[in-house]
């Protein structure tokens, strides 16, 4: 397949995972089992897109995932004191950036 | 305006999360051998961070078309669920429903999983304006590794973890919001078991099953 094919194939079929949902319950219902996973999904989802998000920290090496533990910790710190998403989100960010250069050079 | 303002301001972190992974799948495809235009039509036709990474360390391969389509389905499996807590939210989203849903991305979805405190045609606005910030980032993001990458004085290295940090913030606030902590707790529990279980490729595809079956077998303590 030519580069444009490729492209075709994986974004049809991402499209279709995305669309799935919305053509198959438009003009049918939802089993009941399913309008309860739809509403229990988000925070499920949420929580996964969380590991999924760190899933490539390593544990052995070279850093131990200490910036991501700490960053963590930060994030989950300042969000449950005080509920300002952006503060939380940024202050983390910043930390974890200082903590790579920290960890980089002392590794 | 207030409605812009709103939508800038949420979708901050994934400007800075976008422009910079956008960045690096720009010089990636660069280093890769991509043309340019191959680059961003990728940005375009497919709109998926970690698959567009995957699909352009494809093609060199020559790779057959079972091989990407079953490749795409292991590693965007997850978007299967995003749609269904939208359905009803993107009712009456008329013509721009089919870009909606082209659109849903990790963080696009996440960030429509906060508490909103807006009207219908509002919320259907503000989804729309998420949608397309963010879809503006990530091809900015890719044209910028493509010409910039070199020019750019500083490291960026660990400002993706601002995505991270969304997902965490509205992760505590859903569980907040919708009294299902135990649901929460569950998910993290079963994704973090599955990722020491099981092959990373398969980790996602793993966990999904086994929320859908926790679901399907406890009761929901939801309240929404």
């Amino acid at each position: 397949m030519n580069n444009a094919w490729v492209f075709l194939t994986v974004g049809l079929i991402t499209f279709g995972l995305r669309a799935l949902p919305f053509v198959l319950f438009a003009k049918y219902p939802m089993p009941l089992w399913l309008i309860d996973l739809s509403k229990r999904i988000p925070v499920m989802i949420l929580g996964l897109l969380v590991i999924y998000a760190l899933k490539d920290t390593r544990f052995s090496n070279p850093t131990y995932g200490i910036p991501e533990g700490i960053a963590l910790a930060i994030v989950i710190g300042l969000q449950l004191r005080f509920r300002n998403a952006l503060l939380s989100i940024l202050l983390s960010t910043l930390t974890y950036i200082v903590l790579l250069q920290v960890c980089a050079s002392s590794f | 305006m207030k409605l812009l303002k709103k939508a800038l301001i949420d979708s901050l972190p994934v400007m800075m999360g976008y422009l910079v992974v956008g960045m690096a799948y720009g010089v990636y495809a660069r280093d890769a051998g991509i043309s340019i235009g191959d680059t961003v039509l990728a940005d375009l036709a497919i709109y998926a961070g970690s698959m567009q990474f995957v699909t352009v360390g494809l093609l060199n391969t020559a790779p057959a078309f079972l091989t990407v389509a079953l490749l795409t389905l292991l590693v965007n499996f997850r978007h299967l669920f995003y749609g269904l807590p939208l359905i009803e939210e993107y009712k009456g989203a008329k013509g721009w429903k089919f870009y909606l849903i082209y659109a849903l991305t990790d963080e696009t979805f996440a960030l429509t999983q906060q508490k909103l405190n807006l009207e219908k045609k509002d919320k259907l606005r503000y989804y729309l304006l998420i949608s397309l910030l963010d879809q503006s980032y990530w091809v900015l993001g890719s044209i910028l590794g493509i010409f910039a990458f070199d020019l750019i004085p500083f490291s960026t290295n660990g400002v993706e973890f601002a995505m991270t940090a969304l997902f965490m913030v509205l992760f505590l606030e859903a569980m907040r919001d919708r009294g299902c902590r135990r649901d929460g707790y569950v998910a993290l529990f079963l994704c973090v078991g599955s990722l020491i279980l099981f092959p990373k490729a398969y980790f996602v595809v793993i966990a999904l099953l086994a929320i859908t079956l926790y679901t399907v077998f406890t009761k929901g303590g939801t309240i929404v």
